[in-house]
């Protein structure tokens, strides 16, 4: 009976996220030989040069101090922890997600909570949380083209950003409410420290005023590739995706001014295989040398204090994360998202197609 | 009801396919209701014929005269030809009644008129009650009927028939031969048909077109194609047939016939050949004797028959009506022979027997006929019949 | 028909017996063949079905119809769904219109090479991964990509135009993904079409085109329905596509259904799920309707 309940979910999940074209797929693949007998451990990554600067910086030195055997699986799929989780067919140890949806399904009952006896390094207080446990950070910030703009032309925070009269242009903007509505409240004059709980009201009167000047973009490659070949001048997009852009030749800077951190975190599904692995593989990765060797990898900022202090200010600066930056930027609450991210997509949706 | 049909003349109609000749300079012709059969093997050139008198193809050269008009440059829709095709080509998505009116449609014909004119058809092709039904209800008989019906309502001058009974059993097949030559005799239909069958071109045909190779080799009425045929290919071609070799020692022209002598190695006197007047007798030594199997006899009633020879049987097969027999003669040659049963008792056992022929059943073909109308042609890949 | 006549009862018959129980045992085993799938494809399709069904029903606090009443009301849902059978149905209309013609020339090509080519040409991108094709589409419609260059160049217009991120652009692009489904299923109908036919009309006074109307057109008529029914239901089911290609108004039901999934509220989910299938469902019934009356040749 068990079984079959199982099997049932397990089909539902798979015929509703595939859809009826099926368009996901997914890829095992073992990073190393060292084959201890001290365990194993299913790691789920998003794939892509995240996952092989991740592999370099983190799993391998892993495996090699430990012995513990990680498999690395890609990419990170909401929908499949949720159906492994209700089935009882767990088969992730950790996975990186989105911390505030690691919030999100930690209260929900989906995840394991983090065993602080065993993870002792201490992180950004904001991202250390009952079910997760920060890794990287990737910041909203304001991008443009660098053919067209300089540092002094582009708009130089949120409310130039919104401003279409003085800064003209298409304005490509993340098609989903986080970090996008906290944008609009900064632009309008609402401080940092007052960000939260959000004023819906006024943010979507505030994107109201930009909504026909805007593209939107859904996955995170797009806004560099939107900005070079001129299919917006400006916009909303993750520090990460432009740096790495930008080290790649494309005509695209941003500026950290007014960015709003989403930390990326890990959690342990619930029921997890490998559940003491789990917890020490956080703990490694969250130790200041994992972080500041995947930081060095790929542009993604720390969520460990001390890792921080380990670059030299070339790289702070590019991370977005030297002292006078951070000023003049802020963490995403995660826990405001996790308890309204259901309700505001459904309105930023029909906003949307209104 | 009045002859509809009018004459055709296909005039030195020739075909290229790249420096492939399927057709060289064809002519023939056809007057108003007559029955023409085009009868030759796979490869033959005779349903390329057929498709450039229907319009599918165009011929390199040469014209087609219906009623005296060039219709070589009109596409196939202009023709107004009927036509059977060898899998009949009903429409699957209409009905009996439907398939038949379509040509009428076609023609504007208004709708009561197409609702008489159908109603006469079917009953004159004897498809009562079928109306309603699709083809695939049909039996392959019925199938045939209504296709013939299809290809006759508008009462074109002209009918072709492509196979028309190759897709038939056997039983159906002698119904349907007498059936379509009812209601072709009946409408006065003018028709060619195209077949690699012998007795379908036989018993339906008020004259045959044989072909080989591209090329017409005889075109006479059925009886004359057995009995006279010009040349080798067609006496092999028609029926079974002797072919015997012989020198012409001496001709000459009596009252009523043409008489040679020949030498052949059945016996040591010469073989006497009457022939009538009207066909052409040529100058030369080398022909061949063409004697059909049941025109040679047992010696048994006219002893010291002028044209006997001896020989011996090899082996006799018996086909109900007569005994098939392989006889040797002299020289070593096999002549088929046909021979009645109460003769072939008369005589069982006996080994060695005399045989006779009538001096008038037999044919010479000269070499000279051979040489002009065979045309050897080793593979035509567009006949794909 | 016969053949089972002949073939099977025939054998049994005629060798007795010992025979007839390895007649048996063989065709227990070719049944299997078909059996065994044929159970494993209903067996998971009704366990998944039911389980969609119940949770589209039942939530937290037992049968309720919320869900259904949030999607039937709801502007948001309303217009998604609308939004995704429009763009599924200019889609196909655009499948239909570009595939049609292809098929007939590649069906009634003489040489073989032109049917290869025709065929090949509509199938090779079908090898190429979605996504590429998607990015591919990207570039040549950019503001400053191919067309409108060529169109800037030609001074058709001065300005680019905003091809990109519009339901134009979404519907090229799955019409460029689905085309090969509509392709092959006019083609297969198309073969079965007797040459013949068209022959015949043309003999009996139909200009071509008449020929094709009256003849060629009703015959593929079972093709069209279902290459239409196919390309259709798959569209139901796109969101990369609208996603990358699109603005906000191309928003499908895909990507609702996906969010609500990471959103804990696979019940929603799951009466969107349905909610496309009972349409999809009502379109085939239509469908089947109409093409049974439609005579339909076996070939």
């Amino acid at each position: 009976m068990k079984k079959f309940r199982k099997m049932t979910a397990a089909l539902v999940a798979a015929a509703m996220t595939a859809g009826l074209a099926g368009c996901s797929g997914s890829s095992g693949s073992s990073s190393s030989s060292s084959s201890g007998s001290a365990g194993e451990l299913v790691f789920v990554d998003w794939g892509g040069t995240n996952t092989d600067a991740r592999i370099e910086a983190i799993v391998k030195p892993f495996e090699e101090e430990t012995g513990i055997k990680v498999t690395v699986v890609t990419p990170s799929d909401y929908a499949k922890l949720i159906s492994m989780v209700e089935n009882n067919t767990t088969e992730w140890d950790v996975m990186n997600c989105d911390a505030y949806w690691g919030v999100y399904a930690g209260e929900k009952g989906y995840l394991e909570p983090m065993d602080y006896n065993v993870i002792t390094t201490k992180i950004d207080e904001e991202v250390q949380l009952e079910y997760v446990m920060g890794a990287e950070i990737y910041t909203s910030v304001i991008a443009y083209n660098t053919d067209k703009y300089n540092a002094d032309t582009a708009p130089s925070d949120w409310a130039e950003f919104f401003d279409t009269e003085n800064y003209p242009g298409k304005r490509a903007v993340w098609q989903y409410p986080v970090t996008v509505l906290e944008a609009a409240l900064l632009a309008d004059g609402v401080p940092m420290d007052e960000l939260y709980p959000l004023d819906l009201d006024r943010a979507f009167a505030k994107l109201d005023t930009i909504k026909d000047s805007i593209v939107w973009w859904t996955k995170g490659a797009e806004p560099s590739q939107m900005l070079s070949t001129g299919e917006a001048d400006y916009a909303l997009a993750w520090s990460g995706r432009i740096a790495t852009a930008r080290d790649e030749g494309s005509p695209v800077d941003m500026t950290y001014n007014g960015g709003i951190m989403i930390a990326a975190g890990w959690v342990v599904p619930k029921n997890a295989p490998n559940l003491e692995n789990a917890m020490k593989f956080i703990e490694y990765a969250s130790e200041a040398k994992s972080q500041y060797e995947f930081s060095v990898r790929i542009p993604y900022g720390s969520t460990n204090p001390e890792a921080v202090a380990l670059m030299d200010d070339d790289l702070k600066h590019e991370l977005g994360q030297s002292s006078e930056q951070l000023a003049n930027e802020i963490y995403l609450d995660n826990t405001y998202w996790a308890e309204n991210l259901a309700e505001v997509e459904e309105r930023f949706n029909a906003w949307l197609v209104a | 009801m009045s002859a509809i049909g009018q004459s055709i003349k296909i005039d030195s109609v020739s075909k290229f396919y790249g420096n492939f000749q399927a057709l060289d300079h064809v002519s023939l012709e056809a007057g108003s209701g007559e029955f023409l059969t085009i009868l030759g093997s796979s490869g033959s050139g005779k349903t390329t014929l057929l498709k450039i008198i229907a319009g599918f193809e165009a011929a390199s050269d040469g014209q087609i005269l219906i009623n005296g008009e060039n219709v070589a440059h009109k596409k196939a829709y202009e023709r107004n030809i009927g036509m059977l095709f060898q899998n009949y080509a009903l429409f699957p998505h209409m009905t009996v009644a439907e398939n038949i009116a379509y040509p009428l449609k076609l023609r504007r014909v208004p709708k009561d008129e197409i609702k008489e004119r159908v109603n006469d058809i079917i009953k004159l092709i004897k498809l009562d009650g079928m109306e309603k039904r699709f083809p695939k209800q049909l039996s392959g008989g019925q199938q045939q009927r209504c296709a013939l019906a299809r290809a006759i309502v508008y009462n074109p001058p002209l009918l072709l028939l492509d196979e028309p009974l190759g897709a038939l059993d056997k039983n159906l097949r002698h119904e349907m031969q007498f059936e379509i030559k009812r209601i072709q005799k009946e409408l006065g239909i003018t028709t060619i048909s195209v077949t690699h069958d012998q007795e379908e071109a036989l018993t339906m045909s008020d004259k045959i077109c044989i072909m080989s190779h591209g090329v017409i080799q005889q075109c006479s009425s059925p009886e004359d194609i057995y009995k006279e045929p010009h040349n080798q290919f067609v006496a092999e071609f028609i029926g079974s047939t002797n072919l015997v070799k012989g020198k012409v020692v001496s001709k000459s022209k009596e009252s009523d016939c043409w008489v040679s002598m020949v030498q052949t190695g059945l016996s040591d006197t010469p073989i006497r050949v009457e022939e009538p007047l009207g066909k052409r007798q040529y100058n030369m030594e080398d022909v061949l004797l063409a004697i059909r199997p049941e025109l040679i006899h047992l010696m048994k009633d006219r002893p010291g028959h002028l044209n006997s020879f001896m020989g011996e049987i090899l082996n006799s097969v018996y086909m109900g009506d007569y005994y098939r027999v392989l006889v040797r003669t002299a020289d070593g040659n096999e002549l088929n022979v046909k021979i009645s049963p109460e003769a072939f008792d008369h005589y069982a056992g006996q080994k060695k027997l005399e045989f006779f022929f009538n001096a008038n059943c037999v044919t010479t073909i000269y070499e000279r006929e051979k040489g002009v109308m065979l045309k050897l042609v080793e593979h035509d890949p567009n006949d794909l019949t | 028909m016969k053949d089972n006549k002949t073939g099977f009862n025939g054998d049994i018959n005629a060798h007795g017996v010992p025979l007839a129980h390895r007649v048996a045992k063989l065709s227990f085993l070719k049944w299997s063949t078909v059996l065994v799938p044929l159970l494993f494809i209903a067996l998971t399709l009704v366990i998944s079905m039911v389980g969609i069904i119940r949770k589209s029903f039942v939530g937290a606090d037992g049968f309720t119809l919320d869900y259904y009443i949030k999607i039937f009301t709801e502007p948001l849902y309303i217009k998604v769904l609308f939004n995704t059978l429009l763009t599924g149905v200019i889609v196909t209309a655009a499948c239909l219109l570009l595939a049609y013609p292809a098929a007939y020339l590649s069906v009634r090509a003489k040489k073989p090479l032109v049917r290869r080519l025709i065929t090949g040409g509509i199938l090779v991108p079908y090898w190429i991964s979605m996504l590429v094709r998607i990015f591919a589409w990207q570039i040549i419609l950019q503001t400053n990509g191919v067309i409108n260059q060529a169109l800037m160049f030609l001074h058709i217009t001065e300005e680019p135009i905003q091809f990109l991120y519009t339901t134009g652009a979404v519907c090229i692009s799955m019409t460029h993904i689905l085309l090969p489904y509509m392709f092959l299923s006019l083609q297969s109908n198309m073969e079965g079409i007797d040459a013949n036919l068209s022959t015949a009309a043309s003999v009996m006074g139909a200009k071509p085109a008449r020929g094709f109307v009256d003849v060629f057109l009703p015959l593929s008529v079972p093709g069209i329905f279902s290459g239409c029914l196919m390309v259709f239901v798959l569209s139901l089911g796109f969101y990369i596509a609208p996603a990358l290609l699109g603005g906000a108004d191309n928003m499908m039901m895909s990507n609702l259904i996906e969010q609500n999934m990471n959103n804990f509220n696979s019940n929603l989910a799951a009466a969107m799920s349905l909610e496309l299938l009972v349409i999809v469902f009502v379109i085939l019934g239509i469908a089947f309707r109409f093409v049974g009356n439609i005579f339909v040749p076996k070939k």
